[in-house]
């Protein structure tokens, strides 16, 4: 059967999984972290870094590193997310030609979802070289709040990085599936997801038969577990100069310092309670000799510098609940998602607010990759049942007069489905409507998504409120929504079909997928021949060890110095090779060389 | 695999100002330190043209027979003074730029050459200098590879974290030692570094010398 990997495609970091012998698993990347920075970057030789690599020169290449790129995927140029991110992002953002964004790294335009598929390639390589094996099957994972959009430019963002993307779940719906996993829950729970650039609350219904309703979400793009880092820089900043009068913030190097440290003693933290930030040589004093950085942080502090931002996320639970009308008495577990949730100030609000301590049975980390890889198994698995039932995340319906947004299909409906609904004219002798096909979950038009519009023309003239048209909003079992206005009256009628768009055409993907593949083919072949490298050198130097204990008990035979000579020849072969980078050679020498290495052998164990 | 040839340090620390002064083109204090406390006391300008010999690629690197003497050139009758003053100082800097290299000062006649460059005149001195730059960056680099070893080595920090800071180092050396972490290579390290490969090449060969760092 078919592995499946289930991807949590996070905003700062994102987590790969598999299912094992009915068990989820997280699959640790090579470095041995369970999670990778969602970062890439471009360098001056034009080389791609994606993950811990991308993140470690984040700030001394800030110009063609992206991080966050989440926040843009599947977002029109004239949105406003995007206009706040061109306002504050270190990377260049562009107008791409279908008002989408694209991202100018090292002068090459990408799109937000090749961004996006680089990272979900590096998740998909991880996957393979654990399995030993391609993987081409996936479920991502994304917040309850994407609209149809910006779930098909992820779709299109697995796609250009080879994966076949069954299903696209919500990460709070996946962390509550995780949480479930095997107990056969029925009850409400808070997902409180904290993570490095995002903070969101979910409120979901864990119903029979694998019903899973977010029944509320909200959340801000903007609040992160990186805005803590950031109180914890000010604070080596300012303490740096009232000591020594310089401001390392107008040094890189020293930035990216001291970024990596406030991290770390910020994570250190939740396990101790004081810890000691050294960044030896971060600055040039000026008098040609470098200054130290030496403080101790404690967790009080750190508790100080981030009491408003923990509040404000309590201040979005708060509103949350009642905005879905719901007591925390009506919450009866809550489920730390991200890992910023590790801190136990946020804990203990949180157990405060809730007024119960939230459940220590999921790893914050892993939670919803681990949901979506439960979710893949399923999908392919005929002995397990089915979990989750496919819902509109969004409402969806028109506009009318007044601005008002008339909703046809309910948040969290089950697809396939059909509704109707009447509606009359608005104005006398009103010949024509326009159908604005419109999705969201705000009574404002004008706070929802545009999928498309359409006119129905050719009504009788009569006053308003007369002429009745039957509007129908369908939704197939391939999520592609219909929508049909009728004139009751005369039975004309008007249509039009909405397909997600994530601002690329499929040309355009076609390309991205087959740059993607060139680049996967350099990766692998480069990895190819650097294990060649690596073996081949090993057996050279044994060889090299080996020659002066053999030498001199063949020497005495014309056919032994044969031997050597011809061991030599096989070992300097093997270094032209390396030093051409050709794998195919390599390979041919590395059999000489392993012949040779066992024939030195037997002549030194026959001796 | 064998030790990486000696001769090459030496031949790159000769930063021999004909003044006895370190080199105007020196950027930062650090290499400046390295070049003055590293250089040996007794070396000889006919020992370091055949050190530098032994390094330069004919191909790359034209070493002109002699080093071309100081000109003083007449007063630019069409030009104003500054003008030929600005010539004078270029034709000066081309003549230390020459010596220099067949010194074998790679980085000092670099620093020259891109004072040249960075002029922005288009004359022969200015392909003469990028013809230099190009030159002296190739074997500087080749210079610093054979120093570090391959670049897919891990590096790891030798001196006890608590003794670093007493050691003579800048800045930079100091980030590019925070980006050491036991699991990355040094083409890593060069990614991640943000500096110019040959910067960041040069302060690893010199923590290598000062073995603050070695390879696994």
């Amino acid at each position: 059967m078919e592995k499946v990997i289930g991807i949590d495609l996070g905003t700062t970091n994102s987590c790969v999984a598999i299912m094992e012998n009915d068990a989820p698993a997280v699959i640790p990347n090579r470095g041995g972290y369970k999670t990778t920075p969602s970062m890439v970057a471009v360098t001056e030789a034009g080389k791609r870094l994606v993950g811990h690599i991308a993140k470690r020169q984040a700030i001394t290449n800030a110009e063609n590193t992206v991080y966050a790129a989440k926040r843009l995927i599947g977002r029109k140029w004239t949105s406003s997310q995007v206009n706040n991110a061109v306002a504050t992002s270190s990377y260049r953002i562009v107008e791409g030609p279908h008002n989408d964004v694209r991202i100018v790294l090292r002068e090459r335009d990408f799109s937000v979802p090749e961004i996006s598929a680089l990272v979900l390639q590096e998740m998909k390589v991880i996957a393979e070289d654990y399995l030993g094996g391609p993987v081409t099957k996936a479920v991502v994972t994304v917040p309850a709040y994407f609209n149809d959009n910006q779930r098909q430019a992820t779709k299109d963002a697995g796609e250009i990085a080879g994966l076949d993307v069954i299903r696209i779940i919500n990460e709070p719906t996946a962390a509550a599936l995780s949480y479930g996993y095997g107990r056969n829950y029925e009850k409400t729970v808070a997902v409180y997801d904290f993570g490095g650039g995002t903070f969101d609350i979910s409120i979901l219904e864990i119903g029979a038969h694998g019903v899973f309703k977010v029944i509320a979400t909200a959340g801000d793009t903007f609040l992160g577990g990186e805005d803590i880092d950031a109180r914890v820089i000010d604070w080596l900043v300012d303490g740096f100069k009232a000591e020594h009068g310089l401001d390392l913030r107008q040094d890189r190097m020293a930035l990216q310092r001291l970024k990596d440290a406030a991290e770390k003693a910020k994570c250190e933290l939740s396990s101790v309670r004081e810890t000691e930030v050294n960044l030896p040589f971060i600055i040039s004093s000026g008098r040609n000799e470098a200054l130290h950085l030496q403080r101790t942080l404690t967790r009080a502090t750190l508790e100080d510098l981030s009491t408003d931002l923990i509040e404000r996320t309590i201040d979005i639970c708060r509103q949350t609940l009642e905005d879905a009308e719901l007591e925390t008495g009506d919450i009866e577990d809550v489920v730390l998602v991200g890992g910023q949730t590790r801190m136990p100030r946020i804990q203990q609000e949180v157990a405060g607010f809730f007024d119960r301590e939230p459940s220590r049975g999921v790893h914050p980390d892993e939670v919803v990759a681990l949901g979506a890889a439960i979710q893949g198994a399923s999908l392919v698995d005929d002995r397990q049942e089915m979990i989750l039932l496919d819902v509109t995340p969004h409402a969806l319906g028109i506009m009318t007069f007044g601005s008002i947004f008339e909703e046809l299909i309910p948040q969290n409906t089950t697809v396939p489905t059909q509704r109707q609904k009447i509606f009359t004219t608005s104005r006398d002798n009103q010949t024509a409507v326009k159908i604005l096909v419109m999705q969201g979950d705000s009574d404002k038009a004008e706070e929802n998504e545009v999928l498309g519009e359409f006119i129905l023309t050719g009504l009788r003239r009569a006053p308003k409120g007369i002429v009745e048209i039957e509007v129908t909003f369908e939704i197939n079992a391939d999520g592609i929504v219909s929508v049909r206005a009728k004139d009751l009256e005369t039975g004309l009628e008007q249509s039009i079909q909405v397909t997600a768009t994530s601002g690329l055409t499929r040309e355009e993907i076609r390309n991205m997928i087959a740059d993607a593949q060139d680049q996967m083919v350099e990766r692998r072949s480069t990895e190819e021949f650097e294990a060649l490298r690596q073996e081949a050198e090993k057996l050279t130097v044994e060889l090299e060890r080996l020659f002066p204990q053999v030498e001199p008990i063949v020497a005495s035979s014309d056919f032994g110095r044969d031997a050597i000579e011809k061991a030599r020849a096989v070992v300097a072969r093997a270094r032209q090779a390396i030093q051409r980078k050709d794998t195919v050679a390599l390979k041919e020498q590395i059999d000489g060389l392993t012949r040779t290495q066992r024939m030195f052998r037997g002549v030194l164990s026959k001796s | 695999m064998a030790d990486p040839p000696q001769k090459p340090r030496a031949a790159e620390n000769a930063r021999v100002h004909p003044s006895g002064a370190a080199g105007d083109g020196d950027r930062d204090g650090w290499r400046r330190r390295l070049s003055l406390t590293d250089r040996p006391a007794t070396t000889s300008s006919a020992s370091l043209l055949s050190l530098a010999n032994a390094f330069a690629d004919p191909a790359e690197l034209k070493l002109p027979p002699a080093p071309a003497p100081l000109r003083i050139d007449a007063p630019d009758p069409i030009g104003g003074a500054d003008e030929a003053n600005g010539r004078g100082r270029r034709e000066d800097r081309a003549a230390e730029m020459r010596a220099r290299l067949a010194l074998g000062d790679y980085t000092g006649a670099l620093d020259l050459a891109e004072q040249i460059v960075g002029d922005g005149v288009d004359d022969p001195l200015d392909l003469e200098a990028r013809r230099c730059a190009e030159g002296c960056r190739a074997t500087l680099i080749r210079m610093y590879h054979a120093r570090i070893g391959s670049v897919d080595r891990v590096p790891v920090v030798v001196v006890p974290r608590e003794r670093l800071r007493w050691l003579s180092l800048d800045h930079r050396a100091g980030f590019l030692l925070s980006r050491i972490d036991g699991a990355s290579t040094v083409e890593d390290i060069l990614d991640v570094s943000g500096m110019p490969m040959l910067d960041a090449l040069r302060i690893l060969a010199e923590l290598v010398t000062k073995q603050v760092i070695a390879f696994r």
